[in-house]
C-alpha cells in the first residue's frame, strides 16, 4: 500500500507503529545490561524460537494441523549454517538466508505430498520427517556425526559478535519476521488461510486454491524454522545431533516444545506465538537445573490450554475480562457473556 | 549452556564432573576461554588429556587404555584368537574400537568383526548374530549400561559363546541384577577399587555413602565411587592450594600431585605439562551378582 | 538359515511389544477418535506399579499383575472421562494433548521413583535354556516373550469378534452416531476402550525389561512407542488386526534391515531407523490409512 509520503498520515493509518517502535527500542537496550549467561539462556533462544513460532503459527493457523517435525527444519537450518561456516568459511549474513532457503526447499518437498493428509496423519507424517532428519544428522559423519560441529563467532567485517551482541541480529530478524507474518495473516493470504481452515470445501468453491496456500504456509514455516536454526548455530556455537530422535534441541522433544509455544501463546494470535516462545524459554531457563520439571510444565501447559483456555496467553486478558464481567454479573443476574 | 550459566552468572570457582564425552567437548573451549578448572570430566575420552588442556583434570581412565587392557586380557589370559567389538555409534565407542583394533594387531589376534549400535535401538540381535557368524571367541563392549545389558542378554539367548568384556562404563550393579543368570561371568575393566573391598579408602567411601546417601538412588557402585573419588581429589587440591584460594592457585596445587594415593584412585599424577589421570586399569568379573577382581592393575604402554 | 530364524524370532519379541502398544492405540483411536501418545506413559506406569508392588511392598507376581491391571483400567477411564471428552473430536489437538500428557506422566514417574534405574529389576519368571526345533536352537525366554503378546492380542481380537461386548465396541468404532441410535451407551464403551487400551499398554511396559534385559527407567518405553506408532500407521489405524500386524511386521523388518545393512552405511546416516521413518512417510503419502485400512475416498 504505497500512498502519499506524508509521515503523519502514516501514523494515523498505523497506530501500532509508535508502541511497536518503543518496544523495539526497549528490547534493543536489553543486551546492554544483560550478562552473557542471561543472553545465552534466555534472550537469544527466546528471540530465535519466536521466529520459529511465528512461522509455525502460520502453518497451524493456515491449515489447522499441527506439525510435529519442525525441529527437522530447525536442524536443517542449523546444520546448513554449521557446515557452510566451518567448511567453507561463508560469513553468517550469507549463511542465514541460505539456510532459510534450504529449509524452505525441504518444506516445499514435504508440503506437497502431505497436502491430503488430515489431523493425526499429517502430524505423524511431519513427525516421521522430523525424526528422520534428526537420525540422519545425528549419525552422518558429514554433519559432524559423533563429534558435532563447532562454529566460530559470527563476524561482520571487523566486528565480532558475541552471544550478547548477537541478540541485536536476532532482534532485527525477529522484527522483520513479525512484520511479514503479521501482514500475511491480516491480509488477503491470511483470510484465505482462515477460510481454508474453517471449511476447505467452501473456500475452494470461492476459488481459493487449496494446494497453493497449504504449500505456501508449509514452506514459509520451514524457511523461518531454518533461519531460526542458523541463528541458533551462531549464538550457541556448537551443534550436536548425536542423540538424534531424543535430542532436546533437534529431536522430538524440541518439536513438541515448538508446538507448545504456538499453542500456549494462543493459536489465533500472531503476537501470541512470540509470547508463547518467551514463556517456554523462560520456563526452560528458570528450571534449567531440573529440565524434567521444565518439560513437565510445558507438557502440562499444553494440556491445560488445549482443554480449557484455547486463547492461550494472548487470550488471557480476554479471559480475565470475561471472568470479571461474569463475577459482576452474578450480582445483578445478567446473562453470561 | 548450564556450564556457561554456572560460570558466568554464579561465578563458580571450579567445576566438578561434567557427564559425557560430547558434553565435555562442548564446554572445553568455553572453560578454556574463561579460565575455569574442571575436575573429573566424566568421560573416558582421551581427548581430555591429549592435547594437553590446562584447565582439565581428568581422572577416569581413558577408553583407549581400557581398550588396550581388555584386548590384552582377552588375548593373553582368555587365549582368544578372534575378537569382536560391540560399540556405541559415537566418539566414545569409536575411541574404544580404535584402541582395540590397534592393540589386537600388536597382540597377534584377529579383529573379526565390529558392530555399532545407536542409543535408540531397541533390538540388538542383528549385531549379536553377526558377531556370532564371525566366530569370535571374545567380544569387547563399549556401551552404556542399558544397551550393554540388552546386548549381553541377547548374546546369551542366541547362543553367542564368546567371552564378554566391557568397559567400566557399564559396570553397574543394576545391570547385573536385570540380567540375572545371563550376567554371570562378564568381564569389566575398572580403574577404581571394588566397592566392597576392605581397603581403608573404600571403607571410608562406604561410610560417606551411608551417612549422606540413599540406598535406592545412590547405591554402592562405580558411579557413586566416581563421585566420592572425584570429590576427594578436588578437596585435596583445595587443601594444597591453601588459604588464599584462587583458580590459578588451585590448578597449581593439583599439579603437585605425584602418584597421589589419598583418594580412591591409585597413583594420581598431574604435572604442569601432563594431566593424564589414572593411566591403567584392572579386570574384574561378575560372579553371583558382585564384582570380583581377577587381574592386577595394568599400565599398558 | 538358523540365523534368519533367530533374527525373525527376536523381531517377533520386539514386534510383540509394538503390537501391544499398537493394538491399544488403535482401539482407542477407533472408538474415541484420539491418537493417544500417552500409551507410552501408561506402559511405564504399569511397569513401575508392578515393580513397586513386587519390590517395595513384597507383593507376589500374580496379585501384583492383577492390581496393576485394575489400576491401569481405572487410569485409562479417568483420562478419557476428565480430559479427553473436552476435546470432542478435535483430531489435531488430541495428538498434542496426549503428547503433553505423556511428558507429564513420565516426568511424574521420574519424580516419584527417580530417573536412574533402580537396583532391583522387574523380573518375570521366564524359563531359561534352549528349545530345540530340528537343527535350530531357540531361546525359551524369547519364545515365551513372543507368545505372550500374541495371546493377549489374539484374545482381544477374538473378544471383539465373537462376544456381545465386542460387537458393541465394533459398532461404536464404525459409527458413534449409529451406535447411539440403536441404544448403545457410547460413553461407557469409550471408557471401557480406554481402560482396555491402558491395560494393553501396561502389559507392554511389563514385558519390556525382560525383552531388553535391562533395568526399568521412566523413559524406557519411548523408543518402543515411536516404532509402535509407525507400525500401527503402516498397518492401518482403522483396522485393529492391521495395526497389530504392522507392529509385528515392523519388529521383524527392523531386525532384518539391521542384520543385512553393512556397518559402513551407518556412517552416512542411513540406518534401520532411517529406513523405518522413510517407510512411514512413504505410506502416509501414498495410502494414509495404512496397508490394511480402508482407503480414504475423499481426494483433496
Amino acid at each position: 500500500m504505497k500512498r502519499a509520503k506524508n509521515p503523519w498520515a502514516w501514523f494515523r493509518r498505523c497506530p501500532w507503529l509508535l508502541p511497536a517502535l518503543a518496544a523495539l527500542v526497549t528490547l534493543a537496550c536489553l543486551p546492554l545490561i544483560s550478562t552473557t549467561s542471561f543472553a545465552v539462556g534466555f534472550l537469544d533462544p527466546a528471540g530465535t524460537y519466536a521466529i520459529l513460532a511465528l512461522g509455525l503459527n502460520l502453518l497451524i493457523g493456515g491449515t489447522g494441523q499441527f506439525s510435529l517435525g519442525h525441529a527437522g527444519f530447525f536442524a536443517i537450518g542449523a546444520f546448513t549454517a554449521g557446515i557452510l561456516s566451518t567448511n567453507y568459511g561463508w560469513p553468517f549474513w550469507v549463511v542465514i538466508p541460505v539456510a532459510g532457503v534450504v529449509a524452505g526447499l525441504f518444506g516445499a518437498a514435504l508440503g506437497l505430498p502431505t497436502l491430503r493428509l488430515i489431523g493425526p496423519y499429517f502430524s505423524m507424517a511431519t513427525l516421521g520427517f522430523g525424526l528422520l532428519t534428526a537420525e540422519v544428522l545425528g549419525a552422518a559423519s558429514w554433519a559432524g556425526g559423533r563429534t558435532g560441529i563447532t562454529l566460530n563467532y559470527p563476524q561482520l567485517g571487523a566486528y565480532t559478535f558475541d552471544e550478547v551482541s548477537f541478540f541485536w541480529v536476532i532482534l532485527g530478524v525477529a522484527a522483520v519476521t513479525l512484520f511479514l507474518v503479521w501482514n500475511l495473516r491480516h491480509g488477503a493470504t491470511g483470510r484465505a488461510f482462515v477460510a481454508l481452515r474453517e471449511s476447505d470445501f467452501a473456500a475452494r468453491a470461492c476459488g481459493i486454491h487449496l494446494a497453493r496456500y497449504r504449500v505456501l504456509a508449509f514452506t514459509i514455516s520451514a524457511v523461518l524454522a531454518g533461519i531460526a536454526g542458523s541463528l541458533f548455530a551462531n549464538w550457541n556455537g556448537f551443534l550436536d545431533a548425536s542423540e538424534s530422535a531424543t535430542s532436546s534441541t533437534f529431536g522430538l522433544p524440541a518439536s513438541v516444545a515448538f508446538v507448545a509455544m504456538v499453542v500456549v501463546g494462543g493459536l489465533d494470535s500472531t503476537l501470541g506465538s512470540i509470547l508463547g516462545a518467551v514463556f517456554i524459554t523462560a520456563v526452560q531457563y528458570w528450571l534449567q537445573d531440573r529440565p524434567e520439571l521444565a518439560e513437565m510444565l510445558y507438557g502440562a501447559s499444553i494440556v491445560i490450554v488445549l482443554l480449557g483456555a484455547k486463547g492461550g496467553l494472548a487470550g488471557l486478558p480476554a479471559m480475565v475480562y470475561t471472568a470479571w464481567r461474569n463475577l459482576r454479573a452474578r450480582g445483578t443476574g445478567e446473562a453470561r457473556a | 549452556m548450564n556450564v556457561k550459566n554456572l560460570v558466568l552468572s554464579r561465578n563458580v570457582f571450579a567445576l566438578l564432573s561434567v557427564l559425557g564425552t560430547a558434553n565435555n567437548q562442548a564446554v572445553l573451549p568455553f572453560i578454556t576461554r574463561q579460565g575455569v578448572p574442571l575436575v573429573y570430566p566424566a568421560t573416558g575420552s582421551s581427548l581430555m588429556a591429549k592435547p594437553f588442556h590446562q584447565y582439565l583434570f581428568p581422572i577416569q581412565v581413558t577408553y583407549t587404555v581400557e581398550g588396550k587392557v581388555l584386548t590384552d586380557y582377552a588375548a593373553k589370559v582368555l587365549h582368544a584368537k578372534r575378537i569382536g567389538v560391540f560399540y556405541q555409534n559415537d566418539d566414545f565407542g569409536a575411541e574404544g574400537l580404535a584402541a582395540v583394533t590397534a592393540r589386537a594387531k600388536q597382540d597377534g589376534v584377529t579383529l573379526a568383526d565390529s558392530e555399532p549400535y545407536q542409543i535408540t535401538d531397541t533390538d540388538l540381535s542383528a549385531q549379536a548374530l553377526k558377531l556370532k557368524q564371525a566366530k569370535v571367541d571374545a567380544v569387547i563392549i563399549f556401551a552404556i549400561p542399558s544397551p550393554a545389558g540388552t546386548f549381553i542378554g541377547t548374546s546369551r539367548r542366541i547362543g553367542l559363546k564368546a567371552a564378554l568384556l566391557s568397559s567400566s562404563i557399564a559396570a553397574q550393579p543394576a545391570l547385573l541384577t536385570a540380567l540375572g543368570p545371563a550376567g554371570e561371568g562378564i568381564y569389566f575393566s575398572n580403574f577404581s577399587p571394588l566397592p566392597d573391598s576392605s581397603d581403608p579408602k573404600v571403607v571410608f567411601y562406604r561410610q560417606v555413602l551411608k551417612q549422606y546417601g540413599d540406598p535406592t538412588t545412590t547405591p554402592i557402585g562405580p558411579f557413586t565411587e566416581a563421585g566420592v573419588g572425584a570429590a576427594e581429589v578436588f578437596v585435596e587440591g583445595l587443601r594444597r592450594a591453601g588459604r588464599n584460594l584462587t583458580r590459578q592457585g588451585f590448578i597449581r596445587a593439583l599439579e603437585t600431585f605425584r602418584a597421589y594415593n589419598g583418594s580412591l584412585y591409585p597413583k594420581l599424577t598431574y604435572t604442569a605439562t601432563n594431566h593424564g589421570g589414572v593411566q591403567g586399569a584392572y579386570v574384574m568379573q561378575s560372579r553371583h551378582g558382585a564384582f570380583v577382581q581377577v587381574a592386577p592393575f595394568e599400565y599398558p604402554s | 538359515m538358523s540365523d534368519l530364524v533367530q533374527v525373525v524370532l527376536s523381531g517377533l519379541v520386539t514386534g510383540g511389544i509394538y503390537a501391544l502398544l499398537a493394538a491399544g492405540l488403535t482401539l482407542i483411536f477407533q472408538v474415541s477418535g484420539v491418537v493417544n501418545f500417552a500409551q507410552g506413559a501408561l506402559a511405564a506406569v504399569g511397569a513401575y506399579t508392578c515393580w513397586s508392588l513386587e519390590n517395595q511392598h513384597d507383593v507376589a507376581l500374580v496379585p501384583a499383575l492383577a492390581f496393576t491391571a485394575c489400576g491401569l483400567f481405572l487410569l485409562g477411564c479417568v483420562m478419557q472421562a476428565i480430559l479427553l471428552r473436552r476435546l470432542a473430536g478435535d483430531l489435531a489437538s488430541s495428538v498434542i494433548v496426549t503428547l503433553g500428557l505423556l511428558i507429564v506422566l513420565e516426568g511424574g514417574i521420574g519424580i516419584a521413583f527417580g530417573y536412574s534405574p533402580p537396583a532391583r529389576p522387574l523380573s518375570l519368571p521366564l524359563p531359561d535354556g534352549q528349545f530345540n526345533l530340528g537343527s535350530w536352537a531357540l531361546s525359551q525366554q524369547e519364545l515365551v516373550l513372543a507368545a505372550i503378546p500374541a495371546l493377549l492380542v489374539g484374545a482381544l481380537l477374538l473378544g471383539l469378534r465373537y462376544t456381545r461386548i465386542g460387537a458393541t465396541v465394533r459398532a461404536v468404532a464404525q459409527s458413534a452416531r449409529g451406535a447411539r441410535l440403536v441404544g448403545i451407551r457410547v460413553d461407557r464403551v469409550r471408557l471401557g476402550a480406554w481402560g482396555v487400551g491402558a491395560i494393553l499398554a501396561g502389559a507392554a511396559g511389563i514385558l519390556i525389561p525382560s525383552a531388553s534385559t535391562s533395568p526399568i527407567s521412566p523413559g524406557m518405553v519411548d523408543p518402543y512407542l515411536l516404532s509402535a506408532f509407525t507400525g500401527a500407521v503402516i498397518g492401518g489405524l482403522d483396522s485393529l488386526p492391521g495395526a497389530a500386524v504392522g507392529g509385528w511386521g515392523l519388529g521383524i523388518i527392523q531386525n532384518l534391515v539391521s542384520y543385512y545393512t553393512p556397518s559402513q552405511v551407518t556412517n552416512w546416516g542411513i540406518g534401520k531407523d532411517t529406513v523405518i521413518f522413510a517407510l512411514l512417510l512413504a505410506v502416509l503419502m501414498a495410502r494414509p490409512t495404512g496397508v490394511f485400512g480402508t482407503p480414504i475416498q475423499r481426494r483433496v
